[in-house]
C-alpha cells in the first residue's frame, strides 16, 4: 500500500504507520547519562543544605511536628480548649439557674469570667448573655 | 502556577492525614526505561516505594534517600520529554537540571493533592522548553537540525531501519508549531489523556484536540515525504 491512495485509506495508513512510530518512541526514551543524574542529585543535596535549618532546637521542632499531628494537630487542640471552657460553664451554671449573680460565686466580677472565656467564638458570646442575664437577675 | 505559591502554613498540620494516601507507583516503571530496573537493583530503602508527595515531604526535611529516590523516578521522565520536544540532547539535559531544581525549591512549599508532580513537571519543561525556543529563533540553528542517530557498530538492517524511522520521527517532531508538537508528544509518546494535557498548555481540551489533529496531520505529510527512505515505499 501506497500513502497516495484514496482518502480515507491514506488516512489510515497514516495513522497506522505514527501510532507505530510513537510506540517504537515510547519503548525507547532518551534516557539520562549518568552525568547527568549525578548533576541532578547534587543539585538536590545542595538544596537540602540549602533548606535545612542549622539550629539543632528547630530540627527537634520540625520533628515533633510528626506527633503533633499524630495527635490531631490544632484542629484537636481546639476542640479540647472548647472541652475545658465547657466543663468551666457546666461547673457554673447551676449559679444562673437559681437567679445568684455569677460574680458572687467566684468572688470576683462577671467580666473577669468572660475575659477569661472569650476567646472560644459563639461559646463565649452564649456567656455573654447568660452573664448579662444573671446580672439584670443580680441587680 | 498555584501550586508554585503554596506557603508552608498551608500545607501545615491540618492537611499531614492526607499526605499518608497512596498513590499510583513509581512513574518511572511506567516507561519501560532501563532506569526502572537499576533503580530497584541499587538496593534503595523504602522510600522508592513512596508515593511522589510523601518523598517530596521527607526530601524538604533533608531525607537524602528521598532525594535519590525522587531523581530516579522523574530525572528520565523529564529527560525523555524535554528531548522530544527540543530534539537536541545538549539543550534537553540543560532543561532536565534545571526542571528538577525548580522540584527542589518548590518541595517545602509543595501543597498536597493539588497537582500530580509529573503534571507540574510537564508544565515547567514546557516553558523552558518555550524560552530555549525563542533564544534559538535569534540566535540558533533551524530546528530541524537534528542529529540523526549513527550506529557505528553496523548492526542489522532492520535495526538501522528503526533508528532511521525513531530519527524520521523526531525530524517530524522538531518541524512542528511548538504548541502542535508539545500536543503530539503528550498525547501519543506521554501517553496522557486529553483533560491533563490541556491543563499542563493552560488551554481547553477543544484547542488540544485540535492541536494534535493538525499536528497530527503535517506529521504524516512530513513522512510520506520520505517514505522511501524509512522503507515504507515498497509495502
Amino acid at each position: 500500500m501506497h500513502w497516495g491512495m484514496a482518502m480515507t485509506e491514506t488516512d489510515r495508513d497514516t495513522e497506522e504507520r505514527l501510532e507505530a512510530l510513537f510506540a517504537q518512541a515510547r519503548s525507547e526514551p532518551e534516557e539520562p547519562d549518568a552525568a547527568l543524574m549525578a548533576r541532578v542529585l547534587g543539585d538536590a543535596f545542595a538544596e537540602q543544605a540549602a533548606i535545612a535549618v542549622p539550629d539543632d532546637r528547630m530540627t527537634r521542632v520540625r520533628r515533633g511536628w510528626g506527633l503533633w499531628a499524630a495527635l490531631g494537630g490544632w484542629p484537636a487542640m481546639g476542640g479540647l480548649a472548647t472541652a475545658a471552657v465547657a466543663g468551666l460553664w457546666i461547673g457554673f451554671s447551676p449559679t444562673l439557674g437559681v437567679g445568684d449573680a455569677l460574680g458572687t460565686v467566684v468572688g470576683g466580677r462577671t467580666d473577669d469570667v468572660i475575659s477569661l472565656v472569650d476567646v472560644s467564638g459563639g461559646f463565649g458570646f452564649d456567656l455573654y448573655e447568660m452573664a448579662l442575664a444573671g446580672e439584670e437577675d443580680a441587680g | 502556577m498555584a501550586t508554585a505559591t503554596a506557603s508552608a502554613t498551608d500545607r501545615g498540620i491540618g492537611s499531614a492525614p492526607g499526605r499518608l494516601t497512596p498513590l499510583p507507583g513509581p512513574l518511572v516503571a511506567e516507561r519501560g526505561s532501563g532506569y526502572a530496573e537499576r533503580a530497584m537493583s541499587m538496593a534503595l530503602d523504602d522510600s522508592s516505594d513512596l508515593p511522589d508527595e510523601a518523598l517530596l515531604t521527607l526530601f524538604a526535611n533533608g531525607d537524602r534517600q528521598a532525594a535519590r529516590a525522587l531523581t530516579l523516578r522523574f530525572t528520565p521522565v523529564v529527560m525523555a520529554h524535554a528531548y522530544r520536544l527540543l530534539g537536541d540532547r545538549a539543550e534537553a539535559e540543560d532543561v532536565t537540571q534545571e526542571a528538577m531544581l525548580r522540584l527542589w525549591r518548590i518541595a517545602p512549599d509543595w501543597r498536597a493533592g493539588e497537582a500530580r508532580v509529573n503534571t507540574w513537571l510537564y508544565r515547567v519543561v514546557a516553558n523552558l522548553v518555550t524560552d530555549r525556543l525563542r533564544r534559538r529563533r535569534h540566535v540558533g540553528p533551524p530546528l530541524d537540525a537534528v542529529d540523526e542517530p549513527v550506529d557505528a557498530a553496523a548492526g542489522p538492517a532492520e535495526r538501522l531501519q528503526d533508528k532511521a524511522r525513531a530519527g524520521a520521527l523526531q525530524a517530524a517532531l522538531n518541524g512542528l508549531p511548538e504548541r502542535q508538537r508539545q500536543a503530539v508528544v503528550l498525547r501519543h509518546i506521554e501517553g496522557l489523556a486529553n483533560p491533563e494535557i490541556a491543563a499542563i498548555m493552560e488551554t481547553g481540551t477543544e484547542a488540544v484536540e485540535s492541536l494534535i489533529a493538525r499536528g497530527k496531520r503535517a506529521l504524516g505529510a512530513a513522512l510520506a515525504a520520505r517514505r522511501d527512505a524509512l522503507g515504507y515505499g515498497d509495502d
